[in-house]
């Protein structure tokens, strides 16, 4: 798990300057809904796997609305060079984009705009090295 | 007892110039120790004058000690009522708060008047009594709190005129001595109180009164509606131990008396704790409730999320065959997915609202092996009846535990909607309510329910057998058909490109990335314009079609 926090939380900043690279910088901040390492169980076949939300990004408002394919073909294709080789279009409407990205441990990200643009990731099922405790759980 | 007008007219900032003063005058005494020690007759000087100068040397030692401790005392009980009675003019200031918003009038001796003209719907008359009560019930444990304050710095102060010992070792012992003795005794909480009256008794008590709480009396708390999430999660966490030792020498004993049926219950008791304290490592977790009282069954509700301060609260109630031990991680694992959901609805479509949920486990629900114990069977509305109280309250709690209420949204399903439809027939402070599953939700009229018209949705999964066995009459008939309810979509769809799957049986409606997971989210998170309605029908809602003159 730990790895795969770390992979995840590299292919994030890079999907993020890509972002900024084509479409100029915007004030994303950590979501008040993703108070650090969010941990789940997986149940089924190994009770030991978790599944963790990372931090979401987010920010006001969106890119310009004739650039938003463009963003998520940007999101998409960094996606592509970690993992994320399979995903789809969640919602394609005026006013409304999502694009999800999975790899191959269960891991997936989401890009979508509506009022606001976020960029969710959360992990496959995965045991610890090192549990982490509640108490020391860092953001990510 | 202390009157409003007493307690509103205590200015506890010239207390605390006086209890500054007197940390002052501490101070100076015992840095005295020095001069105390060198003016000692020293042990070279031989005569018989040398033990009286001993005594008078001691005799002024032990004044001077004396006189430390009271000056400490006095601090320390000044110290605490400053605190004290800015509480309780806090709370009062709310209580007037409350009653101006909403078009009370107070009186000077406490009393609460409605100022609206004669009201003539049923529901505006019970939700004008509801915030009267929560006023008279703010103003009272005010005035308890502040009377608590007074006579506790009454006995301190009539302590001290009364001498203290400081005892025989060093000036800086006889004000640890002082202060120790100028610590007031934890009230209590008020016995039978409602959830504002427990609110207020919590808020009433200083930081380190409420860690003594927590640490000494967390079966005070522990279960409270109207204590916030936080130090009813603090609480619990203490007590599992306790309980475990318990329970773990229940077992023994019946083990020994050879008591299967017992040996078996506490046991998955025991399971539970087990099971919940797995789920609180994961982190993000509050314990909201832990009982080990029931007759067959541990009870426990943990959130997930900050209860305390999310924007959006929902409470999910399962149901028939929902143990501790058995299903709490695997609902606390859908409560996070929907979370989760909900969290990023509202980042994305709404204004970033917070989101947290609680896997409420909070009723004994009926199991196989009592299916034909009519006080307990899945076939009969006594267990829900039973749990619905304390739902309501829990519910309830919440509201009272804040300062500002959060947008909250009841789920119930399967047989938990049937518990969470009687709680609702009572008044909460529920915004939203969810039915999914149902067999029946206790009533075949919506506005039975105390939530908002258009407020009460339904889902019915394709082949969900459960959900068709409404209309058996004691729960009411089968959702699927009472007016004023929204039917919301649990097929596969596409809004304009959406691709979320069907959810088919009777456990699939929280499935991450299901239609029905993401209608339940929209509405949790406050953005009810990104649902898609619809209801299912089968073969098996046709069996369950009302029969009109019945109802």
């Amino acid at each position: 798990m730990e790895q795969v926090l770390t992979d995840y939380t590299a292919m994030r900043d890079e999907m993020v300057a890509a972002l900024a690279e084509s479409l100029g910088e915007r004030a994303w901040r950590e979501s008040p809904n993703s108070p650090g390492l969010r941990r789940s169980r997986v149940g089924g076949a190994d009770p030991a796997a978790e599944q963790v939300g990372l931090v979401t990004w987010s920010f006001e408002g969106t890119y310009a609305v004739d650039a938003w394919h463009g963003a998520a073909r940007l999101v998409a294709e960094v996606g592509r060079r970690h993992g994320f080789t399979d995903g789809g279009i969640t919602v394609d409407r005026p006013g409304d984009l999502e694009i999800f990205g999975v790899d191959a441990h269960g891991g997936r990200y989401t890009f979508g705009m509506a009022t606001n643009t976020i960029l969710t990731l959360r992990t496959g099922p995965h045991r610890w090295e090192h549990p982490p405790e509640p108490a020391d759980q860092q953001r990510t | 007892m202390v009157t409003m007008s007493q307690v509103r007219s205590w200015r506890p900032a010239t207390l605390g110039l006086v209890a500054d003063a007197m940390v002052q005058r501490r101070r100076t005494l015992v840095a005295l120790q020095d001069e105390m020690d060198d003016g000692a007759p020293p042990s070279t000087w031989v005569s018989e004058s040398r033990d009286a100068a001993v005594a008078s040397h001691t005799t002024l030692r032990e004044s001077l000690a004396d006189l430390v401790a009271e000056v400490a005392q006095v601090a320390a009980a000044l110290d605490i009522a400053v605190d004290a009675v800015t509480r309780a003019q806090g709370e009062l200031d709310e209580a007037l708060g409350v009653a101006a918003g909403n078009g009370f009038s107070v009186s000077t001796t406490g009393r609460v008047t409605d100022n609206r003209d004669t009201l003539t719907d049923d529901q505006e008359v019970a939700d004008r009594r509801a915030i009267r009560e929560e006023i008279v019930d703010k103003i009272e444990q005010a005035l308890r709190n502040a009377g608590h304050a007074d006579t506790s710095l009454a006995a301190a102060l009539r302590s001290a005129a009364g001498g203290v010992d400081g005892g025989t070792s060093s000036l800086a012992q006889a004000a640890a001595t002082g202060t120790a003795g100028g610590q007031r005794g934890v009230l209590a909480p008020p016995t039978g109180g409602t959830d504002h009256d427990l609110n207020s008794w919590w808020e009433g008590l200083t930081e380190d009164e409420q860690a003594t709480v927590i640490s000494e009396h967390p079966e005070w708390i522990g279960n409270t509606d109207g204590i916030p999430a936080w130090a009813r999660d603090d609480a619990n966490r203490e007590l599992i131990d306790d309980y475990r030792a318990d329970l773990t020498g229940q077992l023994a004993t019946a083990q020994e008396a050879g008591d299967k049926g017992l040996s078996e219950t506490l046991t998955q008791k025991l399971d539970g704790l087990d099971a919940v304290e797995d789920t609180l490592e994961l982190g993000n977790r509050q314990l909201l409730l832990l009982d080990i009282t029931g007759e067959d069954q541990l009870m426990a509700a943990i959130a997930y999320g900050d209860v305390d301060t999310a924007d959006h609260v929902a409470v999910f109630t399962p149901g028939f065959t929902t143990t501790v031990a058995g299903d709490m991680a695997g609902y606390d694992s859908q409560v996070a997915n929907l979370v989760e959901e909900a969290a990023a609805q509202s980042d994305k479509y709404g204004d970033g609202g917070t989101v947290a949920a609680v896997s409420w486990l909070g009723y004994e629900a009926p199991q196989w092996d009592n299916v034909l114990d009519p006080g307990s069977s899945v076939a009969s509305r006594a267990p829900a009846e039973a749990g619905a109280g304390n739902l309501a309250s829990f519910y309830n709690g919440i509201d009272a535990s804040r300062d500002a209420d959060p947008h909250l949204t009841a789920l119930g399903h399967s047989y938990g909607s049937l518990t969470t439809g009687l709680a609702l027939q009572e008044q909460t402070g529920v915004d939203d309510a969810i039915l999914f599953g149902s067999p029946g939700i206790g009533t075949s009229h919506v506005e039975d329910l105390d939530v908002s018209g258009g407020h009460v949705y339904r889902l019915e999964a394709r082949r969900d057998v459960v959900a068709d066995v409404g209309g058996l009459g004691q729960f009411g008939i089968d959702p699927s058909y009472i007016d004023g309810m929204t039917g919301l979509s649990t097929e596969q769809g596409s809004i304009g490109g959406v691709d979320y799957a069907e959810s088919v049986g009777h456990s699939d409606y929280l499935t991450r990335g299901s239609m029905s997971q993401h209608n339940m989210a929209s509405i949790v998170a406050g953005v009810p314009e990104q649902t898609v309605e619809g209801d299912t029908r089968g073969f098996g809602d046709i069996l369950s079609w009302p029969l009109p003159w019945t109802y």
